[in-house]
């Protein structure tokens, strides 16, 4: 007869009860009749099934997270080379001016040299425009006038001539714009012209004391 | 870890009567119900929490579902009776008839009869058969004791205290 259980029910079981209890655990049941060798033969046979089982499908299941992570990582990889060529190609428009249009178009067809012609007096070196011919970006840097340059292999120069810009508070319409409002009297003097992108880089280095190649 | 062949044999040897006499309240080869029950135990990769709830919970299952897949209801119940007088061993040092405790044992109605099995003969506790049952401590407690009540009247025990006169 197991122990009995602390409850408050089972105090309250009655004597009559207990001693039916006593009664009934007195029989005894029958012998067994299942086999114990025959048992223990089955249940080794069947650990031992259940241990070759278990050990397939580790091995199946070992490769999975090594798999997932060389995937990933290369899924990363392939972004990265993607994203790397996206920027490479990208335009990077500047403004466009009367003069300047051409420049962004060039620049905006990723286009490394970022050619101005007659920039000045200082003229252009013969090695430089003979190095502005058009190529693709990212294949070689273009160093013109003063050493600016305007490629994407060298973004400093495009953000330093913005910077200049908005310093000098150039209004990037004035930039495209020729005022010629019908109210004018006459053309504007050269004072009152916006200057374009090739004026306002001939002032830059003139003020920067650049020297020209 | 699963369990150990030692522990197996150690688990056979003291509840393998107990489990058969369960089974034999449903079906008709309950000593294979019980040796399918011990083989499934070597088979799982880890040892039961419970180990004995664990095997009168899956001899009650495959027990109750060889007696649904029975295909004849009355070849059944008359085997069944047939056997019934079989459940215990005839010994002299019992006050009580074996074949006729068998037979009010038969009589109960199969919830309260799992419970009275699995309390005096499996020695489980009340929460063990809660779990075997899928029942609450307390409703086993409670159909034990109706079982208990039904049997001092089926089987018309005297009360121990009867002849003691009140004081």
């Amino acid at each position: 007869m197991p122990e009995q259980e602390c409850t408050e029910d089972m105090n309250d079981f009655s004597e009559d009860d207990r001693h039916i209890e006593r009664l009934l655990a007195s029989l005894v049941p029958r012998e067994t009749r299942v086999s114990r060798d025959r048992v223990m033969f089955l249940a080794g046979q069947a650990s031992a099934i259940a241990a070759q089982q278990s050990q397939r499908c580790g091995k199946k299941t070992r490769w999975i997270w090594p798999a997932l992570t060389i995937c990933s990582a290369g899924a990363g990889l392939l972004m990265g080379v993607v994203v790397a060529e996206r920027h490479s190609f990208s335009g990077n428009p500047l403004v466009e001016a009367q003069h300047g249009r051409q420049v962004a178009a060039d620049i905006s067809k990723g286009v490394v040299a970022a050619r101005i012609r007659n920039l000045g007096s200082a003229g252009t070196t013969a090695a430089a425009a003979d190095s502005t011919a058009l190529q693709p970006a990212a294949k070689r840097e273009e160093i013109f006038e003063g050493g600016l340059s305007l490629s994407y292999d060298n973004p400093f120069g495009l953000l330093a001539l913005r910077d200049r810009m908005l310093a000098e508070n150039w209004d990037g319409d004035a930039l495209a714009q020729v005022d010629d409002s019908p109210m004018r009297s006459g053309p504007p003097s050269e004072a009152e012209q916006p200057l374009g992108a090739r004026k306002l880089l001939q002032r830059w280095i003139a003020e920067e004391g650049l020297n020209p190649h | 870890m699963g369990v150990t062949p030692e522990r197996l044999a150690q688990l056979l040897d003291a509840h393998a009567a107990a489990l058969e006499l369960f089974a034999a309240q449903w079906t008709l080869a309950p000593a294979d119900v019980v040796q399918e029950a011990f083989v499934d135990l070597a088979r799982q990769p880890a040892a039961p929490d419970n180990v004995l709830a664990w095997l009168y919970r899956v001899v009650r299952n495959r027990a109750a579902s060889e007696a649904r897949s029975a295909r004849r209801r009355k070849r059944r119940e008359s085997a069944v009776a047939a056997g019934a007088g079989t459940w215990f061993r005839v010994t002299e040092e019992v006050d009580l008839d074996p074949q006729e405790s068998a037979e009010a044992l038969r009589d109960l109605p199969e919830a309260l009869r799992e419970v009275l099995v699995a309390r005096i003969w499996g020695g489980l506790t009340f929460e063990q058969i809660g779990e075997v049952t899928e029942t609450s401590l307390s409703t086993a407690f409670r159909r034990y004791e109706e079982a208990i009540s039904l049997l001092r009247i089926r089987l018309n025990v005297p009360c121990p205290n009867k002849n003691v006169p009140k004081t």
